[in-house]
């Protein structure tokens, strides 16, 4: 193939037209709020062509926050709550080693008692400080699913039906009039054992 | 994050991805689709169905959106009625080129090899843009197409040896014109 470098070289140098601004603006409004999650803008804090000089000590604290927060909230989505822990991995989950290109994850810990995946009880209280108020959380029932009948192995067949959910967690910030929400999704398999006619 | 006039500065994660993406998935769109109209509309679902699902980490593998739009295609043209198929051979015969207007402008360099591209067979178009310009690996793309990698390495192959054939002469860096009346 290396006879075919120069050409393919050639070709990469040519860059496609960009979408048209009208497309852009299409594109957001079918998003929605899909495209305004928090933890959409974490790289732009980073960015000193972008951002203005905090000129206070309370923005660095508010940055600081989002960063903590969108952080958090990616490794929720990272992990989908379909996976429970083991108790022998005491714990923390590992996610299974995969060559697929999407995202995957890491070691993270859990605490049950706290809205976000990864993040302690303990940890998000400290963060919910300079305006912050308690985070408002529900659950979305999306569809609710029967998949027949299933074979069990030793047991009875059960009924299998299967629940979609978003959990959405939502902080708001009254006095900087910001707020910030996660969604995730997550599933539950509920079975019926279905008793053997006699 | 909804922000106030001091934070409106930061910039949606999804908007960057775009434009680092939207041109080359409107590349590919357009091979796909039936009609010019549709190669927007695909893109626009494709992506805000991936989007929705996999947008909150703050990335996703440009892979999905691809292969969105390739199965989106597919759902569509079944659903077409037999004169919107009719229609589809004269939308078919959009040129390759038309989606790399500027570079068309820069130089006839440019423009003689992107119509080598159009001269290509679709199947080939089709890999031949989703490596170059999508930047997939041959797996990515087989899966994307539904195709064994074999096949599309093949076809990879094959569409870079006929682009050679036809624009041997474009690919040298320092084209030198022939000047027979000096010669010798």
């Amino acid at each position: 193939m290396s006879s075919f470098e120069q050409l393919e070289k050639e070709l990469r140098s040519l860059r496609p037209d960009d979408p048209s601004g009208e497309f852009e603006v299409k594109v957001e409004q079918a998003l929605g709020d899909s495209g305004r999650l928090a933890v959409s803008q974490l790289p732009d804090l980073d960015s000193k062509a972008s951002f203005d000089p905090p000129p206070k000590s309370k923005n660095l604290v508010l940055a600081g926050f989002s960063l903590f927060v969108a952080a958090a909230v990616l490794f929720f989505a990272l992990f989908p709550s379909g996976l429970t822990d083991t108790g022998a991995e005491a714990g923390f989950l590992q996610a299974p080693p995969s060559r697929d290109p999407f995202p995957s994850a890491s070691l993270v810990s859990e605490d049950d008692s706290s809205p976000l995946h990864g993040v302690s009880s303990e940890e998000l209280s400290l963060t919910l400080e300079n305006g912050w108020s308690e985070p408002w959380s529900q659950e979305i029932l999306l569809e609710v699913s029967d998949e027949g009948v299933i074979e069990r192995p030793g047991m009875p067949p059960a009924r299998k039906y299967l629940y979609q959910y978003l959990d959405e967690t939502i902080w708001t910030n009254p006095g900087a009039n910001t707020f910030m929400r996660s969604s995730a999704p997550r599933q539950e398999v509920l079975l019926i054992g279905l008793e053997p006619l006699e | 994050m909804n922000s106030s006039s001091h934070t409106v500065h930061s910039r949606p994660i999804w908007k960057s991805w775009f434009a680092k993406h939207g041109g080359k998935l409107l590349l590919f769109a357009r091979q796909q689709a039936r009609c010019p109209d549709d190669a927007e509309d695909l893109v626009q679902e494709a992506f805000v169905r991936i989007w929705r699902l996999y947008g909150h980490t703050g990335e996703v593998a440009p892979g999905l959106v691809y292969r969105a739009i390739r199965r989106l295609a597919i759902d569509w043209a079944r659903s077409l009625d037999r004169r919107k198929i009719r229609e589809q051979k004269v939308f078919a015969d959009t040129p390759f080129s038309s989606s790399f207007e500027r570079e068309l402008e820069r130089d006839e360099r440019n423009r003689a090899l992107l119509q080598a591209v159009d001269g290509l067979p679709p199947e080939q178009k089709e890999v031949l843009t989703l490596k170059i310009w999508a930047d997939l690996t041959f797996d990515e793309i087989a899966r994307t197409l539904d195709l064994s990698l074999n096949t599309v390495a093949s076809r990879y192959r094959y569409a870079l040896a006929k682009l050679k054939d036809r624009v041997p002469a474009i690919l040298q860096d320092e084209p030198k014109a022939p000047h027979p009346q000096h010669d010798s």
